[in-house]
């Protein structure tokens, strides 16, 4: 294609998703100014449960707010393609799933299981306070095997539950009742 | 002495339940109540780790940990212990640090890194919603004798707004606003749907 001139390299042009550091929190979902440019949608009856975050670039303002607060700092970021135009609009959009993580005991959505990962690895040596972010982890890693967290409990606390990748109030209840 | 608003935490509902409304002028979704339950509980239930996982994980440096003021109220407040068994009791401020975590409500993204982080479950993803909230206390808009809305729209009867003497059972959390703890027993209000 024949651009009309040089592209500067800070161009704001169409956002692009990182899918290897995208952990689909949604930062970006929440600081986009424009109505229905990015959403995002939890999908609970889809085998996985998944996450949708659609973006839609017919829509976008190019304001850079994506860019920069994205929780990975290169989840999502714009590029250097000025040129979006498209003959179809629907083929603006664009939908990446991600796996939600859900309490192994109350049910209650954590998130992505990639955020949880994400965390993991950033806090390095912190993780180990906290036994759902090591779960989480471990269930990455040995993918193909037998996950090591359980099903949802459903009863009243119990001491395994620290074994558990468990949502903030799950967590709280656990350390002040056992 | 003025007018204080009286949380009682043992009958605080959700606040689907509740129906607190508010009022504030500013801003029409303004959910002030909800502003003060998070400032509450990262004066009560928020462990101050010396090192925070919390503050660790925040992609935007949106939290932080604030010395409590020198003589004033954060620094005179005793925590309330969340040990064995849920008992509660007051613990001497010596034992912990007294930094308070403090979130920069414009820096956040509400992406709940720190929700995930924390290790105790204090902070939890609809306590730090990205549409930021203020709660001013109705200061100057009220006339003689008028309570704020939440207090009138409140259906669980957990809040209260008098012209009372923080004492025994309650605690002055914030400046003018009145925490009343639960006597004794498991320390339940900010248990599961609570």
């Amino acid at each position: 294609m024949r651009l009309p001139s040089e592209v500067p390299e800070k161009y704001r042009g169409k956002p692009e998703f990182d899918l290897e550091t995208c952990v689909g929190c949604g930062a970006c979902v929440n600081v986009c100014p424009t109505p229905g440019c990015l959403s995002m949608e939890d999908d609970f009856e889809a085998t996985p449960p998944v996450r949708r975050i659609t973006h839609r670039y017919d829509a976008c303002i190019s304001c850079g707010n994506c860019e920069a607060n994205c929780t990975t700092e290169t989840g999502i970021s714009l590029s250097n393609e000025l040129d979006p135009a498209v003959l179809n609009r629907e083929d603006t959009i664009e939908t990446h799933e991600y796996e939600l993580q859900f309490c192994e005991k109350c049910g209650e959505l954590i998130g992505t299981k990639k955020h949880l990962i994400w965390l993991y690895e950033k806090l390095g040596a912190l993780a180990y306070t906290n036994p759902s972010l090591l779960i989480a982890k471990s269930n990455e890693l040995h993918k193909e095997s037998q996950e090591v967290g359980q099903q949802p409990s459903g009863r009243d606390v119990q001491t395994s539950d620290f074994m558990r990748i468990l949502c903030p109030k799950c967590k709280y209840e656990l350390n002040i009742r056992l | 002495m003025g007018m204080k608003l009286i949380i009682d935490l043992a009958k605080c509902k959700p606040q689907e339940e509740s129906g607190v409304q508010c009022s504030y002028k500013h801003h029409p979704l303004n959910k002030g109540f909800d502003s003060l339950m998070e400032l509450i509980r990262f004066a009560l239930i928020c462990r101050r780790c010396e090192v925070a996982p919390c503050v660790n994980a925040c992609p935007q440096g949106a939290l932080e940990k604030v010395p409590s003021e020198k003589g004033g109220l954060m620094d005179k407040m005793l925590l309330v212990s969340t040990g064995p068994r849920g008992v509660l009791g007051k613990v001497p401020k010596d034992n912990f640090h007294t930094d308070i975590i403090k979130r920069a409500n414009m820096l956040c993204t509400g992406c709940g890194s720190c929700a995930i982080a924390c290790p105790f479950g204090t902070i939890y993803t609809d306590l730090i919603q990205f549409p930021s909230s203020e709660c001013d206390l109705c200061k100057g808009r009220l006339e003689p004798g008028e309570k704020p809305l939440c207090v009138t729209s409140c259906e669980d009867g957990s809040l209260d707004y008098q012209d009372v003497h923080a004492d025994d059972g309650t605690e002055e959390v914030l400046e003018d606003i009145v925490v009343k703890l639960p006597g004794s027993g498991l320390w339940e209000p900010f248990l599961k749907n609570k």
